[in-house]
């Protein structure tokens, strides 16, 4: 369902947790829909792998994250998520410093 | 030794196995762990799923109607319908309400397609019960006599609705309240009340029975029959304690950004802790990732401030920024698995 895009676009149809607009655009472009379906899954493994890459790694992963919970905040209405996330960020910064090949 | 190391001796191993229950809990490792989750009143375990595996993907809607005594019936009101306000990236009070209507509605629509059993009547049921107060809470005409409400779900912003289920077994005119949310009279016509159709109709009386301390009160489900209601049970689920909760969080945290003095910095902070904490065990539904991501954070500036010793602090920070890290794969894995299985 997360892999074929169905997922994403029956989420943005929603009227709880949808966007008018993009809901029409992932109805009218299936493709890029699923390729936006897969980055998420792809963000979601990169995520912690990059946290424990060193600082520099840890400082992608901050922004992909930051980048992750606006969108889903913005799209979503999911407003608690970035102020909760992004406060354990300081901590991830921190736990990376101990990775530094 | 020292007391605080001593207590580090404490939060350490404590923080340590939190976190490994926590990984744990991703995946649901052993029945031990789920025994724990079951348990889990103060949200301590983080289930983040980010919508992984099954997204909600329908919009459920409650709807509700009035009859008098003569019959006459008011047309289909939505419960609160405006679910998507245009501030709500940076203000969406609503989302919890929002949610938590969701997931008890959930509930109801399951219980009520499970085969009957004795002991699991559905309007004896909590989500149905809590459902049944929140739409019983709603204003009614002076000449009201029953409610009625019903669950109906749709797919798609323009979607066909289809009923789920509901104090009722048969209706007609509520899919006009669903095209024309705004608009549109959405009345109507009950074929000859108390005639054909009113013995498959399941009318439901209103506040009197149902509302604050009758029969749909939620207070009701945590009060033993024949026993009044105890000093404990009026803090949890008055309105006053949680509201008093709320603002004394909301207090001490200000305070804690505003006078950052060591000193008192850990009695606010663990005012702000025991705020959330009380709210989670008062609320208990419409829960979500952040609020128990908002534990681990919490949890974790307590002990930073309580127990100043170096490998404390560099516990608690591996704590927090552990789960952080923690948060993303298991979602990820789960949409991939739900697609692979």
């Amino acid at each position: 369902m997360w892999l074929s895009g169905e997922a994403v676009s029956g989420v943005l149809a929603t009227r709880s947790f949808g966007h008018r607009a993009l809901a029409g655009l992932a109805a009218s472009h299936p493709g890029a829909t699923r390729a936006v379906a897969r980055s998420t899954i792809a963000l979601e493994f990169a995520l912690p792998a990059l946290a424990s890459a060193g600082p520099a790694g840890a400082v992608a992963m901050v922004v992909g994250g930051t980048a992750f919970h606006a969108a889903t905040a913005l799209v979503m209405g999911l407003n608690r998520f970035p102020w909760v996330f992004l406060a354990t960020y300081p901590a991830i910064l921190h736990l990376a410093s101990a990775f530094t090949w | 030794m020292s007391a605080s190391t001593t207590v580090s001796w404490i939060v350490i191993p404590a923080l340590s196995a939190w976190f490994v229950l926590s990984v744990l809990a991703q995946w649901r490792g052993g029945r031990l762990v789920e025994r724990l989750i079951a348990h889990d009143r103060f949200g301590t375990v983080p289930l983040l799923t980010f919508l992984a595996p099954v997204p909600m993907t329908d919009d459920l809607h409650v709807l509700y109607r009035d009859r008098s005594a003569d019959g006459a019936l008011t047309p289909w009101r939505e419960l609160d319908p405006d679910r998507a306000p245009a501030l709500r990236p940076v203000w969406n009070p609503g989302l919890r309400v929002s949610r938590a209507m969701a997931d008890l509605c959930s509930a109801v629509i399951g219980s009520a397609a499970a085969p009957p059993a004795p002991g699991r009547l559905l309007l004896l049921q909590a989500p149905y019960l809590l459902v049944l107060g929140t739409v019983c809470a709603n204003p009614a005409a002076p000449q009201a006599q029953s409610r009625q409400f019903l669950v109906a779900r749709t797919r798609g912003r323009d979607g066909e609705a289809s009923p789920t289920c509901c104090s009722y077994r048969r209706s007609t005119g509520w899919r006009d309240r669903l095209r024309r949310p705004r608009r549109g009279s959405g009345g109507d016509q009950d074929p000859r009340p108390g005639g054909r159709g009113s013995g498959r109709y399941q009318w439901l009386a209103l506040r009197a029975e149902l509302g604050a301390g009758g029969f749909a009160d939620p207070a009701i489900l945590r009060r033993r029959p024949g026993r009044p209601r105890t000093g404990v049970g009026r803090v949890l689920y008055g309105a006053g304690p949680a509201t008093a909760a709320a603002a004394g969080q909301t207090g001490a945290a200000l305070l804690a950004i505003a006078y950052p003095v060591p000193e008192i910095r850990l009695g606010l902070l663990a005012v702000v802790l025991a705020g959330h904490l009380f709210l989670l065990v008062r609320i208990n539904v419409g829960l979500d990732g952040s609020d128990r991501m908002l534990t681990i954070l919490l949890v974790g500036v307590v002990c930073i401030e309580a127990v100043p010793t170096p490998p404390s602090r560099h516990a608690a920070l591996w704590f927090v920024g552990a789960h952080g890290v923690l948060a993303y794969a298991p979602a990820g894995w789960r949409r991939c698995a739900r697609r692979c299985g």
